[in-house]
């Protein structure tokens, strides 16, 4: 911005016919300041009266006006905005109390309905999404849909559909990039045929994948984003998890993945499984709709097909009623996190009325202190409107410095937010500020702050001011309304703390929820791949580590405990088909796993070394799966078909007999906030993911991944976690919403008891005839103050009533989030109601006994 | 209706035109800035109290530099300042051939 800049600028104000002379005049004299070597700043300070004059040109013309003459009503309003923004400046306090307090306000708002927009709201990123459709399957025709179909049957969709004009599959997994593991891992996603169709997406660079390349045997090939590729230094081959892949193509920078919680880096090719035997929702399925045909004609197509394949061959189903259907998105992925973000943006929300609300007493307050200047000017002829105009002025100041505050704190506060958010929030790495919400917050602003202003106009209206003109008013009529201001905030406030007083106390039941199992002093030791083809490699590991200092026992495992989804089988009572389950968990086991977990032995024994080869194949089952098939009687020795459903094994793989030889305690496996399910304990050779649990006094991880690498070079890096650590996880988005919630009720409270303060303070100053001629009297300085603080106190008591009904109601939105308690838990509420009526009492008594220190004489010497 | 009584910087942009004087000159002389001068000299040249001059074309090509526009006061300006000054008892002097003048 240059001084000639501004000049020209305003310029743009002269009337046409002045201009030229004017901006002469105005340049000539700039021009003889730098020539006089005056310095920049002393030019652009120059260079800025010239709004003022340019303005004052535009008002007079080139001519005194008539008498009859009105200048254009523009003029006269915006002079008087103007003039409003100019009072609002000389009070600095005011100004800055109320810019942090909007500034903040706007700030979350934009913060958590940015995240609501973006990980809620945006639709779902492929060329033309509404034909893109998820399939997936209910097992048992109630409604109850995984997002997912048994494998096989989506290949006989694919091949036998009329409506669909691509059907794939995918599944994500993370793989080593680069020949050394322990280099950097990344989010592949194997695809089959027709996926880059069904998505719409297509490389930029090269091209797509072929039919062949999907073949069994094909050379390995992979498409990558360019983000991905650039950063790996543009090669043409990448080795994932130890195998070259030959590069063929790279997407555009916009490719974008919704399903995951992170878009993916790289895509392979893999075959179609067409395992007939695998009756489990384990592919995921994505399919694109014909042109021209409704998704609900192509969801009926489809059911026809299954209809087909069951007449075909009616061992593919297991249930009569089972059946294909399109999975909702939002349910499926955001799912959990669509409650917890809509009662985010309830509480900002609330926040936002809290902080309008404070702000009206505010001004109102402002609008009384004034209340002689206005009559003044009311007497010396300013109209109504105009003292109208001047006020409307000073509230968009507010908002419009309050909106570049609020907009700035807003950036940083999304970035506060996804960094600190569960990873569990489905695609929260994408949200980014979002302007068309920040556009609405600030529109909301500019209507608040037309508002604020007529509220702070309110007091200085004409009727008010010739009033108060004359000595002596005590404002009453306007305390009622600040206490009516706070009523309205307390009870907001009330609101936000019950329900973030119930999601703690919620919190702190889960954190207290006994597991079954110990977690303090056990970590768990997981490799994300396993050699292939390397017998007793378990057995060389758990040596391994339990020959690392520190270490007490370890224990081998197939699933990680605290994990969100784990193994199941199906199940039959032996000589009983109709005892019989499709899933129960399952977990092979080696080494003292019970006793590590501390989990007891009800009955019976624990595995033995023999147990492992041995050709009777004995199976543990929890306290839950006994009570619920042998209820009577004692379930040692009795035997189950693990892998038969109704009896039935599945083609391809015969289910095998197991003879239970104990019996453990049941234990929350998934964590606190699941329930209990039925299990069954293998003893064998974990496979594929490993897991190893190591009970330990105090354990170096370097230790642990010298001694693992010393064993087999293969492995990769060993992910060492203290399962306290995995329960903290499990508990994460728990425990952010919590945190949020009482940042919210913190800030809320804060800002209403500041404005309970000011209305007591308000009331002393204005009331100190009164009080000053009842001291006189006689009457007892401590009763005097408790009248004065119950001028404050009383609308907190009347807000706290009025929100604790609303509370009441509104909790029960939280019922879902809220474990071992109730939404209207009294020892919550009451919690809420202590800190309140405490905070409200302190901020009422802080300014009332000022109420002492009025000098009675001096008070009269005022008359 | 009588005009508006004349305010302090008002009447301090008069007495400083008591010498024909550049804008800059006249914020220099007052101390006042340029949001306040102009201003006033717009509002009293519509009043008839002062008068604005380009210098001659001439004078300033040859010299290299802009034409600079000066003020100076009208006798009803000069008049005005005299009653103004008056009024303000707790004002700077006089000076002398001012309120010899008046006299």
């Amino acid at each position: 911005m240059t001084p000639r800049l501004l000049i020209a600028l305003a310029a743009r104000l002269v009337p046409s016919r002045l201009r030229s002379e004017w901006r002469e005049e105005w340049l000539a004299e700039l021009w003889h300041m730098r020539v006089g070597g005056a310095p920049t700043q002393q030019r652009l300070a120059f260079a800025a009266g010239s709004f003022r004059h340019a303005w004052a040109q535009r008002s007079r013309g080139d001519a005194v006006p008539l008498p009859g003459d009105r200048p254009h009503w523009t003029t006269g309003a915006l002079a008087d905005l103007f003039d409003g923004m100019r009072s609002v400046r000389r009070a600095p306090a005011f100004l800055a109390t109320t810019v942090v307090t909007l500034g903040v306000g706007m700030a979350v708002n934009v913060a958590v309905w940015s995240v609501v927009s973006g990980v809620m709201l945006e639709p779902a990123p492929y060329p033309d999404a509404d034909r893109v459709v998820r399939l997936g399957w209910d097992f048992e025709g109630r409604g109850l849909t995984v997002p997912a179909m048994p494998p096989y049957k989506a290949e006989y969709l694919r091949e036998h559909n009329r409506s669909l004009e691509a059907v794939t599959t995918w599944s994500e997994r993370r793989m080593d990039v680069g020949q050394q593991s322990g280099h950097s891992r990344a989010s592949v996603l194997r695809v089959s045929d027709g996926f880059l169709s069904v998505v719409g997406w297509h490389p930029q660079r090269g091209r797509g994948f072929a039919s062949e390349d999907h073949e069994r045997g094909a050379t390995p090939v992979a498409i990558v984003t360019q983000g991905f590729h650039r950063a790996l230094g543009a090669p043409s081959i990448v080795a994932l998890d130890g195998v070259d892949h030959h590069i063929i193509g790279v997407l555009p920078p916009e490719f974008d993945f919704a399903e995951t919680p992170a878009p993916p880096q790289v895509l392979v090719p893999v075959p179609a499984s067409n395992d007939r035997s695998d009756l489990g929702a384990n592919s995921h399925v994505l399919a694109r709709v014909r042109q021209g045909i409704t998704v609900d004609s192509a969801l009926a197509d489809a059911a026809r097909v299954m209809a087909q394949l069951r007449t075909a061959d009616p061992s593919q189903f297991q249930n009569p009623h089972e059946q294909i259907r399109i999975v909702d998105f939002q349910k499926t992925y955001v799912g959990d996190s669509t409650k917890t973000l809509w009662m985010l943006a309830a509480s900002v929300t609330l926040v936002w009325l809290v902080t309008c609300a404070n702000v009206a007493n505010l001004l109102i307050a402002r609008g009384i202190a004034r209340q002689k200047e206005m009559a003044v000017r009311a007497s010396l002829g300013a109209s109504r409107l105009r003292l109208t105009r001047q006020a409307i002025g000073e509230g968009l100041l507010l908002t419009g410095v309050s909106s570049a505050v609020g907009v700035g704190l807003g950036v940083l506060a999304v970035r506060a937010l996804i960094h600190t958010a569960p990873d569990s929030l489905h695609r929260l790495t994408t949200v980014s500020l979002d302007w068309r919400v920040t556009a609405g917050v600030i529109a909301v602003a500019i209507v608040s702050g037309i508002a604020f202003g007529l509220v702070g106009a309110w007091p200085r209206s004409i009727a008010d001011a010739t009033r108060t003109a004359s000595r002596g008013s005590s404002g009453l009529s306007h305390t009622r309304a600040r206490q009516a201001s706070i009523v309205v905030q307390t009870a907001l406030v009330t609101v936000l703390l019950a329900g973030a007083s119930l999601l703690l106390t919620s919190l702190i039941t889960l954190w207290r929820t006994d597991l079954g199992f110990t977690t303090s002093g056990v970590s768990a030791i997981s490799f994300h791949r396993w050699p292939p083809a390397s017998p007793g490699l378990d057995s060389r590991v758990r040596s391994a580590l339990e020959a690392v200092p520190g270490v007490n026992a370890v224990a081998a495992t197939s699933s990680l405990p605290l994990a969100t989804r784990g193994w199941n089988m199906p199940m039959t009572v032996e000589g009983r088909p109709d005892l019989s389950e499709g899933g129960v968990d399952f977990r092979s086991i080696t080494g003292d796993y019970f006793g590590i977990l501390g989990i007891p032995m009800r009955r019976g024994r624990a595995f033995e070394d023999s147990d492992v080869q041995s050709s009777r194949r004995v199976v543990i089952i929890n306290e839950s799966l006994a009570r619920r098939y042998w209820p009577d009687s004692d379930p040692i020795g009795q035997r189950i078909l693990v892998g038969a459903f109704k009896g039935q094994s599945r083609p391809g793989r015969p289910a095998i007999v197991h003879e239970i030889v104990g019996v453990v305690g049941d234990i929350l496996e998934r964590g606190p906030a699941q329930t209990v399910r039925r299990t069954m304990y293998l003893p064998s050779e974990p496979g594929v993911g490993a897991t190893f649990i190591v009970s330990a006094s105090r354990m170096s991880d370097t230790e642990v991944r010298d001694a693992v690498a010393r064993v087999d070079a293969r492995l990769p890096p060993a992910t060492i976690e203290s399962l306290d650590q995995r329960l903290d996880a499990r508990l994460a988005a728990d425990r952010f919403l919590v945190d949020l919630m009482m940042a919210f009720a913190g800030v809320t409270m804060t800002v209403t008891a500041i404005g309970v303060y000011g209305v007591v303070a308000l009331v002393v100053r204005s009331r100190r005839r009164d009080l000053g001629i009842r001291l006189a009297l006689g009457a007892a300085p401590a009763q005097v103050v408790r009248q004065v603080t119950r001028d404050g106190f009383v609308p907190v008591a009347i807000g706290l009533v009025f929100g604790l009904a609303g509370a009441s109601q509104a909790s029960a939105v939280l019922a879902s989030r809220l474990h071992g308690t109730s939404p209207t838990d009294p020892a919550a509420f009451a919690a809420v109601a202590v800190v309140l009526l405490l905070t409200g009492a302190v901020a009422s008594w802080l300014p009332a006994r000022r109420v002492t220190r009025i000098d009675a004489v001096e008070v009269f010497r005022n008359e | 209706m009588p005009p508006r009584a004349l305010g302090r910087s008002t009447v301090a942009v008069l007495k400083a035109l008591t010498s024909t004087r550049y804008g800059l000159d006249i914020m220099t002389v007052t101390g006042l800035p340029s949001g306040t001068v102009y201003p006033t000299l717009t509002r009293m040249e519509a009043r008839g109290y002062v008068r604005g001059i380009w210098e001659p074309a001439g004078t300033a090509e040859r010299e290299g530099r802009p034409r600079r526009r000066y003020y100076e006061l009208t006798p009803a300006g000069l008049r005005a300042l005299g009653e103004a000054l008056q009024e303000m008892t707790a004002l700077a002097h006089i000076p002398k051939p001012l309120a010899a003048k008046l006299r």
